[in-house]
Order: structure tokens, then C-alpha cells, then sequence
């Protein structure tokens, strides 16, 4: 083992050493838990409530188009400030022409926003949606 | 850093967010209005390509964008096919309740590709290939109701993200490679890099611009997106980002060592390519379909120039005289298809040479362009594609063309043949006034290309010398 | 210039007829016409004009087009190209003229037949190899829709099958023209220019694969065995005035172009193989011969009687080519295939008109369909009569002038093939005879006693096309002078 390779370790030793202490946690619970604890067969006990209230309808409804358009509008505009963060360390150094990128950048942004909510894409419920002119 | 560089690219970005937020403002009635709005921003972008057309080649913004006359061509190129594709949409579009945004679409779609054939660095490239993938997919759907054009949409985004992300897998080796993305700094580091790794960065690449190309073995989704895509919509994707992403491939090859024996493996996609383009398109009942599997092989025949790159100085302009050509002919044929409200299937076009015959006409000269038959401007295409050939020393690579020409014969002449030798089956419901003028600018510049060829290769020609 | 009026005003025509306004089938018929006879004008005017001690070129013309490659729009003949346009030009506009049920469709017809004049002259009078190409291919498309529209049988299969097949010919040339451009030292298309350069003088393999592409591309157009097998199709299913098109106009341009590309401007790689190319030519004399004897079907007989002739052409051209013999057996080789060619043009045409004058009236070729028509439509079995015995090579008419210095000249070159060959003419007449004796004598059958004579149209068209032949045959000189003045030239005599 020459000097580089013990320079690492003594850098990383940490490391190497909490991600063994997460696997050997983990592992540990769930021998532990299947150890210690109790179990019991039945009929009922694979029913969803064990309390005896039957589940009606299926577990897979389908969530409105809207909850994911709302999501997908955030991711994008939420990866879009990443842009703005890299501007933001480098202000001093890309000056003006800088500023104007950004500036053209953010105008595009807003009139995405100002599409968005004229189409309806933003109105949370249908019935508030205004209808097209 | 000079914005002025990129004024044709900044226009056409603030023309498609005009766009954007007129169709959101106005009322359904005057949508239209944006597609003249798109025709104006195209027409000012492209004025702002002759204004700066580049003598000598250069870069710009930090050696990120190409400012040479491969560029500027191929931008003008992509500007000329978009402005002929809005201008088919007009009518097709007024029923369709987003008829503004589809401009914008196009607008960014156009902007993509540009980006593509100027870009002069990895990273630039991933993005080019992306906005324009991006804004093509939903361009494909714009039918919502209309399941084929689902279907056609769902392939093209599948096939699309999986090869952007072996692109972008690609482009991310060859940075851990080299340690820089613009092309310069990457050629000079190439010759050192590990063979094996270079080798699947290459891969990578190629396999991602092969999509936009719509070569084998990414080419799945040419014919589904050319039957099933709105008609404007299918004249744009099989041609404007074959635009971009051909010179975009150009200028990547050029940068790899000789160990990677490119040539031979770009000459290799092209057999397969333009061979399996056109036995598929032997059987086909469907005239857009056809057309769809057309445009694969001749992304074969495109590949021929990029194969012989830097054995021969022609070799750039071949590239580039035959995308126009073929560009200009794909456009004209789609443009009639349009205005014969995208009929598909064969047999829909039995004697329609009788009823009208000024489109039958333009649909088979555009057809007679695509194989080359002379003095048209495909002729011209293939002829430079051959003589670069031959003067690279792979004449076996034009004797597999030429072979594969006589086969594209048969299809376009039994798409010739029904039109003009059957007798017409029931009254043609034909578009508008407006598609019928934008089939007769296709067929116009396709025949104005034809004889002033010399202005088009003498354009060209400027990257020889 | 007057050259280019010959060109434009056939191509102006068609596109007057097919863009314009609903001209009826009289109009149609009279527009085509008069543009074609005024083309024929034009050449005659070249012809007459034509100085016999100048340069091999003359009426050049030459307008830019294409300068970053070398190509331009260049015109000028020499007595070859002259004497084949012309008659070209004779023959249109004996098919225009020539009546023709156009099936409603009277424009579009008149309109495809001077677009294909009008491209075919072009192939014999330009100057640039490119413009050769082009128009060569054109005359295809032109072909194509004649046929698949116009024909009978099963047209459109007989169309496809001569488009493709022919166009595999073209591409064959195609690559073979690039390899020869390639070859120059300055690239241009300029025939005079390769002529003058000979770029391929002793370029080995290189220039023995140019050769072989040329060569198959023009043996597919002319035909040559065992390229001919689009040929019979064509001709039966199609009409009888795009036959004669296609006999006595299309197949001249295989035989042309192997005197204008191989033989004059790689005369050195052309010596080579020239004998090679007339044994092949040779075996296309006796086996065109031989099968069209065994034909029942009137039409594919003459067919078959093309693949003999222009073998003959052939072998005039390859031996020619050979620099072996004197350069006067050479030249009177070359003289004679010449001669053939406009012969041929000529006789074949005529008899394929006449084979039309049989579909008209009875929708039927086959020979045994018919008989006793001698007495029946005596004007028809006259002119059938002359053309046939033009066509066997009888003395007085147009074909024996033309077999005469043919094999003349081979005799002096390749002896052994002269006199195979001479079997050739021998069978042709036994076919021809057979032909008549079938047609015209013994006993008339009842199905055919409505048969008509031949119309007055009819009988003075054929008149004039007989007229040709028979001049030809008796008084040659006017024609040999011309083509004389060039092929001494070419064989390298003057």
C-alpha cells in the first residue's frame, strides 16, 4: 500500500465508515423485528383493515390530470432558478451582457407563466377554468 | 460577447414567444394571423443570415456556435422548409383550438435544429437536439382525438428519449474524456484518449443524431410520424431536423481520430439505411407512409457525403446540395398532400392526375426529384453525391446507391402510375386557397432550384474554398 | 441557334398543349404538328448549311448554367449527329401525323410526343456530357407515360419494365460519366474538351471500368444480347407510333452514344475491347435474326428484327474503334453503321406504323390471324412490301447502302466476323419473306373481309417515310457526304 492510496483512506475513512453503519443498522432492525416479534395467522389478518371493515373499490384511482400538470409546471419552473442560481455566483463577472441574458431568460419565463394561467393551466378546479375568448 | 452573432437565433426565439402570447390573447377566430406572424420572424431571421454570411469560418460566444458557411446554409435551409411548412398549416390548423401555439411549436422546433448545424460544442449540441426533439413531439400529437397521431407521437417521443439519452451519455464521456466540450479543445485531446471509451462515447453520439437524422437503427419512427403527424407537421420532422443533424454529424466526425475508423462505420449506417428504406417502402399501400420510409433511405443516400468527409474537398457540398434538394422535394410532395387534405392510402389516388392535374403534377416532379431523375434539383444532389464518392474511393459505396435508387424507382413510379393511369374514383376534396399556394411556392422553388442550381452550389462552394 | 430553335420549339409546344387552354383534338393534333415540322425545318435548314471542309462541330452554341462543375447548355453537331436528328425530326413528325385513337385524351398524347421530340433531339445535338445525360434519361420519362397510357395489353407492367430496366442502363452511364470527368485534369463536361484531351489514353483498369459502365449503359438503350429483354415487351404493348418512336428514335441513342462517348473520346481504351464488342455485336445479329423468325407475333417479329440491325450498328462502330486495318476500311465502317442507324430509323419506323395500321383496324398481331390481304388492301401491302425489302437489305434501298459499307469495312478488320455476319442478312430475309408470304397471300379469311386500305393520311405518310428510303438507297451521296466529313475525322483520317 503505498503513501497515496493511505492518504485517501485517512481522508475517506469516515465515510466508508458511516455507510457500513447505515447497512449494519438497517440489517440489524429488521433481524431484531423478525426475531422479538410476535405473529399471528387468520383469515382477516390479510384483509387491508384488520378491523373488519371490508375495502370497497379498487386502490388505484386515477388522480386528476390537473395534479400532475401543477406537478410537472413546478419541476419546470423550479429547474429553471438553477439557471438563475449560476448567474447569480457570477454577477460581478458576466456584467451587463449578463444581466440582459438573464433578463431575456426570465422575460421567457414569464411569458410562459402568462400562457399558463391565460390557457387555464394553473386553475386548480375545471369549473374555474375561464373558457377561451 | 457579440449578440449580434446570434440575431437570427435571437429573433426567431423572441418571434415563437410572441407567438406564444398572441395565440393566448386572442380570440380563436384570428389565430391564423400568427402563422403570418411566423412567416415574418422566419423572414427577418433569415434576412439576418445573408446580412452576416460568414467569409471566413469562425465561432462565437466563447467557441460555442460555428459561424461558417455550412451553418449558414443549412440555418437557411431550415428557415426556407419552415417557412414553406407554416405556410401549408394555415388551413389545415383553423379547426384546431390551440391553432396559435402550433406556430410557436414550429418556431422552437425550427430553432432546434439551427442550433444543431451551428453548434461547435458538445453541450450546445445535447440542447440543440433536445429543444428541438421537445418541441417536435407535441407537434406530432397536435390531433388529440385522432389515435394514429398518438400512436405516431408515443413512438417518436419513446424511440427520442431513448437515443437523447445515449446522446447525452455520449457527450457526457467524451467530457469526462477530454475535459472540455467545444470541439477544438476535444479534437487536439482525442489522440490520447482511451481507445475504448472514445469508441462508446462515439457510439453514443452517433446513435443519438441518427434519431434526428432518421437513420437505421434509430429511424423507427420516420414512417409512423409520416403517416400519422399532421401533413404540415410530417413535411416539417422528415426534413428539418435531418437539416441539423447531418451537418451537426458532419462536424462531429471531423473531429475523430483515424483509429476510429469512422468512415467505415458511417459508411456502413448508410448501406443499411438506405437499403432498408426502400425494401420497406416496396410494399407500402400508403402514400405518406411511403414517403416516410423515402426519407429514411435518403437519409442513407445524405450519409454517402459524410462518409467521404475530409477525402475530398466536395464532400461538404455534396452533403449540402442534396439536403436542399431532397428538402426542397420532400416539402413539395408533403405540400400536396396537404392540400389533398392528407389523403393516405394508394388507392385514394387513382387517376387524380385527371381530376387535378396541376397537383399530380407537382407530386410526381417532386417524386422524379427524389430519384434523381434529371435536369431536376435532385439529379444535381445525387450526382454530387456520387462524383464525391467515386473521389473518396468508395465506389462500392455508389454502386450500392445507384442500385439503391433503381429499387426507390419502383415505389415513387407506382404512386406516378395510379395517379395518371387509373381512372379517378369519386370528386377530390381539396384544402383551401392558402395550401394551394403554398404547394405551388414548394413546386416553384423546387424548379427555380433546379435551373439556378449554380447559385446553390456556388453558396456552397464557399466551404472549399 | 438554329440548333436550339430545332430543341425548344417541340419542348414549347408540349408545354403549350399541356398547360394550356382546352385546345380540342384538332388543335391538339395541329399545334404538335406544326411545332415538329418546323423543328425538322430548323435541321434541314443545319444541313444545308452545314460546311463538309469545317471543324466537326458547327452551329455551336453555348450559354452557362452550371460553371463551378462545367456544365453548360452547349449545342452543336457534327454529320453523324446531323444526319440522326434529322431523320429523328422526319420520324416524330410522321408519328405525330400518323392518325391514332388517343382515347380522349388527345392533348396529353400530342403534349408527351413533343416533349419526348423534343428531348430526344436534345440527346443527338448537344454538346455537354451532362446535357447528354439529362436529356437521355428524359426521353425515358416521356416513354414511360406514352406507354403505360397509350398502350394495350398489359402497358403499365411493359412501361415499368422498360423504365427500370432502361434507367439501370443510365445509371451504369452515369457512374461511368463521373469516372471519366473525374479522369480530367480540369474538370468540365465539355465533350469538344474530353475529345481534344482523350483522358483515359492508357489509364488500365480505371479506364476498362469507365468503359464498362459506359458500354452497358448504352448496350441496355440499344440492345444489345443479352441486354435486350426489356425490348419485346415494350414494343408489343405499346402504341404503334411511340413504337416507331422507340425503334427508330430511342435505340439510335445506345449506338449514338457509343460513337460519341467511347469511340471518340477514349478511342485508345476502346480498341482494347473492340473486339470483344463486335463478337457480342455479332451474336446480336444472329440471335435478333433467329428469334425473330421463330415469332408468330407480327409486332415482336420486327422487335426482334431491331436487336439484328442494330448489331449491325454495332459491329460498324466496334470496328471502327479497332485501330487495327486502314483508316478508309474504318471510316467506311462507320459511314455504313451511321447509315444504318438513319436507315433503320427510317424502315423500322415506317413498319411500325404499320403494325399499328393492323391494331387499328383488327386488334390483333398475330400472323396467323391474317392472310390474302394483297388483293384486300393492295396500298398497305405495297408499302409493307417496300419496307420490308428496305429492311432485308435489298439493293437500291436505304438498308443495303448501310450493310454494304458495314461489312465492307469489317471485312477488311475482322474478316471471320464478316462473313458470319453475313448469315445474319440471310435469315432477315428468309423472316421478311416469311412475314409477307403470311400477311398479304393464300386465301383471305371471312373474319377479315371489312378489312380497310390504308387512309389517305396514312398512305402519304408512309409515302414520304418510303420516299426517304428509297432516295436514300438510290442516290446516297448527299447523305454520305455529311457523315463522311466526320467519320474520317473521328477514325483519325483527317
Amino acid at each position: 500500500m503505498n503513501e497515496e492510496t493511505s492518504g485517501l483512506v485517512a481522508q475517506y475513512w469516515a465515510i466508508g465508515f458511516f455507510v457500513f453503519a447505515v447497512l449494519a443498522l438497517c440489517t440489524f432492525m429488521i433481524v431484531a423485528a423478525s426475531l422479538l416479534g410476535g405473529r399471528s395467522q387468520g383469515r382477516s389478518k390479510t384483509l387491508p383493515y384488520e378491523s373488519g371493515i371490508l375495502g370497497t373499490g379498487s386502490a388505484r384511482q386515477r388522480y386528476s390530470v390537473k395534479f400532475y400538470l401543477v406537478a410537472m409546471l413546478f419541476v419546470i419552473f423550479d429547474i429553471e432558478a438553477v439557471f438563475l442560481f449560476a448567474w447569480a455566483v457570477s454577477l460581478r463577472e458576466v456584467g451587463w451582457t449578463g444581466f440582459l441574458g438573464a433578463a431575456v431568460f426570465i422575460f421567457i419565463l414569464l411569458a410562459g407563466l402568462v400562457y399558463d394561467t391565460r390557457v387555464g393551466a394553473l386553475d386548480w378546479a375545471p369549473k374555474g377554468r375561464t373558457p377561451r375568448p | 460577447m457579440p449578440l449580434g452573432d446570434l440575431a437570427p437565433e435571437i429573433i426567431l426565439l423572441l418571434g415563437a414567444v410572441t407567438i406564444v402570447l398572441f395565440s393566448a390573447f386572442t380570440p380563436h377566430a384570428k389565430q391564423g394571423w400568427a402563422a403570418g406572424l411566423a412567416l415574418v420572424t422566419l423572414g427577418l431571421s433569415a434576412g439576418f443570415i445573408a446580412l452576416q454570411w460568414p467569409t471566413t469560418p469562425s465561432t462565437t460566444f466563447a467557441g460555442v456556435w460555428a459561424l461558417d458557411a455550412p451553418a449558414s446554409l443549412a440555418k437557411l435551409l431550415i428557415l426556407i422548409s419552415g417557412a414553406v411548412a407554416v405556410s401549408m398549416s394555415p388551413d389545415w390548423m383553423r379547426s384546431d383550438r390551440r391553432h396559435g401555439e402550433y406556430y410557436g411549436l414550429c418556431l422552437f422546433s425550427l430553432l432546434g435544429a439551427m442550433m444543431m448545424a451551428a453548434a461547435s460544442d458538445s453541450m450546445e449540441l445535447v440542447v440543440g437536439v433536445l429543444l428541438s426533439s421537445a418541441a417536435s413531439y407535441p407537434l406530432v400529437a397536435y390531433h388529440r382525438g385522432f389515435a394514429p397521431s398518438q400512436e405516431a407521437a408515443m413512438k417518436y417521443f419513446l424511440i427520442g428519449a431513448l437515443t437523447n439519452a445515449f446522446l447525452t451519455l455520449g457527450v457526457v464521456l467524451l467530457f469526462g474524456l477530454v475535459g472540455d466540450t467545444g470541439y477544438p479543445a476535444t479534437r487536439a485531446a482525442l489522440d490520447e484518449a482511451d481507445h475504448l471509451a472514445l469508441s462508446v462515447a462515439t457510439g453514443c453520439v452517433i446513435l443519438g443524431l441518427a434519431f434526428k437524422l432518421g437513420a437505421f437503427p434509430a429511424h423507427a419512427w420516420m414512417p409512423d410520424v409520416a403517416q400519422g403527424a399532421p401533413a404540415p407537421v410530417a413535411g416539417l420532422l422528415t426534413v428539418v431536423p435531418k437539416l441539423g443533424a447531418a451537418v451537426a454529424l458532419a462536424r462531429f466526425v471531423d473531429l475523430l481520430p483515424a483509429s476510429q475508423l469512422w468512415p467505415a462505420v458511417v459508411s456502413l449506417i448508410s448501406v443499411v439505411t438506405m437499403t432498408l428504406g426502400n425494401l420497406a417502402a416496396l410494399r407500402q399501400t400508403d402514400v405518406r407512409r411511403l414517403l416516410g420510409w423515402s426519407s429514411v433511405s435518403q437519409s442513407g443516400y445524405a450519409l454517402m457525403a459524410i462518409a467521404v468527409l475530409g477525402r475530398t474537398p466536395d464532400a461538404m457540398m455534396a452533403l449540402l446540395a442534396f439536403l436542399a434538394a431532397y428538402a426542397l422535394a420532400n416539402l413539395a410532395a408533403f405540400a400536396v398532400i396537404t392540400h389533398w387534405r392528407g389523403r393516405t392510402t394508394l388507392d385514394d389516388y387513382r387517376g387524380l392526375a385527371r381530376v387535378q392535374p396541376v397537383a399530380a403534377t407537382v407530386l410526381i416532379v417532386s417524386m422524379l426529384s427524389l430519384v434523381g431523375i434529371p435536369p431536376l434539383v435532385g439529379f444535381f444532389g445525387k450526382f454530387l453525391l456520387f462524383e464525391a464518392t467515386l473521389e473518396g474511393g468508395f465506389a462500392w459505396l455508389a454502386v450500392v446507391a445507384a442500385i439503391n435508387t433503381l429499387v426507390s424507382l419502383y415505389y415513387y413510379l407506382r404512386v406516378a402510375a395510379i395517379m395518371v393511369f387509373s381512372s379517378p374514383a369519386d370528386e377530390v376534396h381539396v384544402l383551401g386557397r392558402a395550401s394551394w399556394l403554398a404547394m405551388l411556392a414548394a413546386a416553384g422553388l423546387l424548379l427555380a432550384a433546379s435551373l439556378g442550381v449554380e447559385g446553390l452550389l456556388d453558396m456552397s462552394l464557399q466551404l472549399v474554398t | 441557334m438554329i440548333l436550339s430553335l430545332a430543341l425548344f420549339v417541340p419542348l414549347l409546344g408540349a408545354l403549350v398543349l399541356a398547360g394550356g387552354a382546352r385546345w380540342n383534338a384538332r388543335q391538339s393534333r395541329l399545334i404538335a404538328a406544326g411545332a415538329a415540322a418546323v423543328s425538322l425545318l430548323a435541321l434541314i435548314v443545319a444541313w444545308l448549311t452545314f460546311d463538309l471542309g469545317g471543324p466537326l462541330f458547327q452551329h455551336v452554341a453555348e450559354v452557362e448554367w452550371v460553371p463551378s462543375l462545367g456544365v453548360a447548355y452547349r449545342v452543336g453537331v457534327d454529320g453523324i449527329a446531323l444526319a440522326v436528328a434529322t431523320m429523328s425530326a422526319l420520324l416524330f413528325l410522321a408519328a405525330i401525323l400518323f392518325p391514332f385513337d388517343t382515347q380522349g385524351e388527345a392533348r396529353q398524347y400530342y403534349a408527351w410526343l413533343l416533349f419526348l421530340q423534343g428531348v430526344s433531339l436534345g440527346v443527338f445535338l448537344v454538346l455537354d456530357l451532362l446535357l447528354f445525360y439529362v436529356f437521355f434519361d428524359l426521353t425515358l420519362v416521356g416513354m414511360y407515360f406514352l406507354i403505360g397510357r397509350w398502350g394495350h395489353g398489359n402497358p403499365q407492367l411493359a412501361a415499368f419494365k422498360f423504365f427500370v430496366y432502361t434507367f439501370a442502363g443510365s445509371l451504369a452511364l452515369l457512374l461511368g460519366i463521373i469516372g471519366l470527368y473525374l479522369s480530367l485534369d480540369a474538370p468540365t463536361f465539355d465533350m469538344r474538351t474530353i475529345i481534344e484531351q482523350q483522358p483515359l489514353a492508357g489509364g488500365g483498369a480505371y479506364a476498362g471500368l469507365v468503359f464498362l459502365g459506359i458500354m452497358l449503359g448504352l448496350a441496355i438503350k440499344t440492345p444489345l444480347v443479352p441486354l435486350h429483354t426489356w425490348l419485346p415487351q415494350a414494343h408489343v404493348d405499346a402504341p404503334g407510333p411511340a413504337s416507331a418512336i422507340l425503334a427508330g428514335v430511342l435505340l439510335k441513342m445506345g449506338t449514338y452514344g457509343m460513337i460519341r462517348l467511347p469511340l471518340a473520346m477514349m478511342g485508345e481504351t476502346f480498341s482494347r475491347y473492340a473486339l470483344p464488342v463486335a463478337i457480342i455485336a455479332l451474336v446480336a445479329i444472329l440471335y435478333g435474326a433467329l428469334v425473330a423468325l421463330g415469332q408468330r407475333n407480327l409486332k415482336r417479329r420486327i422487335a426482334y428484327t431491331s436487336i439484328n440491325h442494330m448489331g449491325y450498328t454495332v459491329l460498324g462502330v466496334a470496328v471502327a474503334a479497332s485501330l487495327i486495318g486502314t483508316p478508309e476500311a474504318r471510316q467506311l465502317a462507320l459511314t455504313g453503321a451511321t447509315v444504318e442507324m438513319v436507315a433503320h430509323g427510317l424502315i423500322t419506323g415506317a413498319l411500325f406504323l404499320i403494325t399499328g395500321v393492323f391494331w387499328q383496324r383488327s386488334g390483333e398481331y398475330d400472323m396467323h390471324h391474317f392472310g390474302g390481304l394483297a388483293r384486300r388492301a393492295p396500298l398497305l401491302t405495297g408499302f409493307t412490301l417496300l419496307a420490308a425489302f428496305a429492311s432485308l437489305g435489298m439493293p437500291g434501298l436505304a438498308g443495303f447502302v448501310a450493310e454494304f459499307q458495314v461489312f465492307t469495312g469489317t471485312f477488311a478488320v475482322y474478316p471471320w466476323l464478316a462473313v458470319l455476319g453475313i448469315l445474319g442478312i440471310l435469315i432477315t430475309a428468309a423472316l421478311f419473306l416469311d412475314l409477307l408470304r403470311r400477311l398479304f397471300f393464300g386465301s383471305l379469311p371471312s373474319h377479315l373481309s371489312g378489312f380497310q386500305d390504308l387512309t389517305r393520311v396514312e398512305g402519304s405518310i408512309l409515302a414520304v417515310l418510303a420516299l426517304a428510303f428509297v432516295v436514300i438507297g438510290v442516290a446516297p451521296h448527299f447523305l454520305l457526304t455529311v457523315i463522311e466529313s466526320s467519320a474520317t475525322v473521328l477514325v483519325g483520317g483527317r
